[in-house]
């Protein structure tokens, strides 16, 4: 019969091994979870950023005249944000805003189909145009949409 | 005795390989964690896209009117319209210097034109306008329109649009609209 001396001492010098194996696997679990959030989480953004650019190029086509000219800031004023959006949105929660930048600033229409804005994930998208104001001075507006 | 030795050099190392082991984990974990940290930054905070689209920018500003009636005070006084498009007027601009004439008389159309060109451009970028003759040298630009906050250094993150014009006696001119990350105002004399 054989004493086992070595398996005793062999037990706690490999507890150090142990620890050092299972800290490194674990680190290794929580960085493939975080890369698969992050992954799906920009897919998503891609997707929301897609949505908020098809919806800002619809209000932009939806401000100019079926003639070709140069929209109005009366008639983008009158647009109405939240139709044309909600028509384009996908099902998705959105916030549309027309902006004048030039030769003042003015916030010329607005909509959204939701009292809460986006938490976390967002896409927005920029379009700027120019328009004719009632003095016949060509503005610069800016059509902004925000998708989650 | 013999075997007891070689057990403890076993066990010293898998004691190395574990740390080995642990090492190249966390090399993998911070290379993981920079890279999609840098990814995820944008979402909320970016500023959408197309909005830094410099030809966009370029497109509105020369179609755009002046905004507000502005003098000249060239010989004789001359006195643009708040209706008068900014193409118009960049063109007399450059056409006037290419003939020789003053440029600072056109100082408050300049900055006439960078108050434009800052109220369109996204929320820390820089613009720069330059434009250059055609028929002459290229690197001897007719006009620049820039934002103090721009460098002169050389960028390498700068995005830029061009567009051409002509004038009535068939000059060709370059317009060129560079935008970059504006420069925070103590780091332009380091």
């Amino acid at each position: 019969m054989r004493i086992d001396d070595s398996g005793v001492g062999g037990f706690f010098e490999d507890l150090p091994v142990m620890l050092f194996v299972l800290a490194g696997i674990s680190s290794l679990i929580m960085t493939g979870v975080f890369a698969s959030e992050e992954i799906s989480r920009a897919r998503e953004n891609e997707e929301l950023s897609f949505i908020a650019v098809h919806m800002v190029d619809g209000l932009v086509s939806h401000c100019r005249p079926v003639d070709g000219g140069l929209p109005t800031l009366g008639h983008i004023r009158q647009l109405n944000t939240t139709d044309i959006c909600r028509s384009l949105a996908s099902g998705r929660h959105f916030a549309a805003a027309m902006i004048m930048h030039h030769p003042g600033y003015e916030l010329l229409c607005q909509g959204s189909d939701s009292v809460r804005g986006p938490a976390c994930d967002a896409g927005s998208a920029t379009r700027l145009l120019n328009a004719l104001d009632e003095n016949g001075v060509i503005a610069i507006v800016e059509a902004r949409v925000v998708a989650w | 005795m013999r075997g007891k030795s070689w057990n403890a050099r076993d066990g010293q190392l898998a004691l190395l390989d574990a740390m080995v082991f642990f090492a190249i984990a966390m090399l993998v974990t911070n290379v993981c964690s920079s890279y999609f940290g840098q990814t995820s930054a944008s979402g909320l905070d970016s500023p959408g896209i197309g909005r830094c689209d410099p030809g966009m920018i370029l497109g509105v500003f020369l179609e755009a009117s002046l905004g507000r009636s502005i003098v000249i005070p060239s010989s004789p006084e001359a006195e643009l319209d708040a209706k008068d498009q900014v193409s118009d007027c960049l063109l007399v601009e450059m056409e006037c210097i290419e003939n020789g004439g003053d440029s600072l008389v056109f100082a408050s159309l300049n900055q006439l034109f960078l108050g434009i060109l800052l109220e369109i451009c996204p929320p820390g970028m820089s613009p720069l306008l330059v434009s250059y003759s055609v028929a002459r040298l290229i690197d001897q630009p007719v006009l620049i329109v820039s934002d103090p906050t721009w460098t002169t250094y050389e960028r390498m993150d700068v995005r830029a649009a061009s567009a051409t014009m002509s004038s009535s006696e068939q000059h060709v001119y370059l317009v060129v609209l560079k935008l970059a990350p504006a420069t925070l105002p103590e780091l332009i004399d380091i």
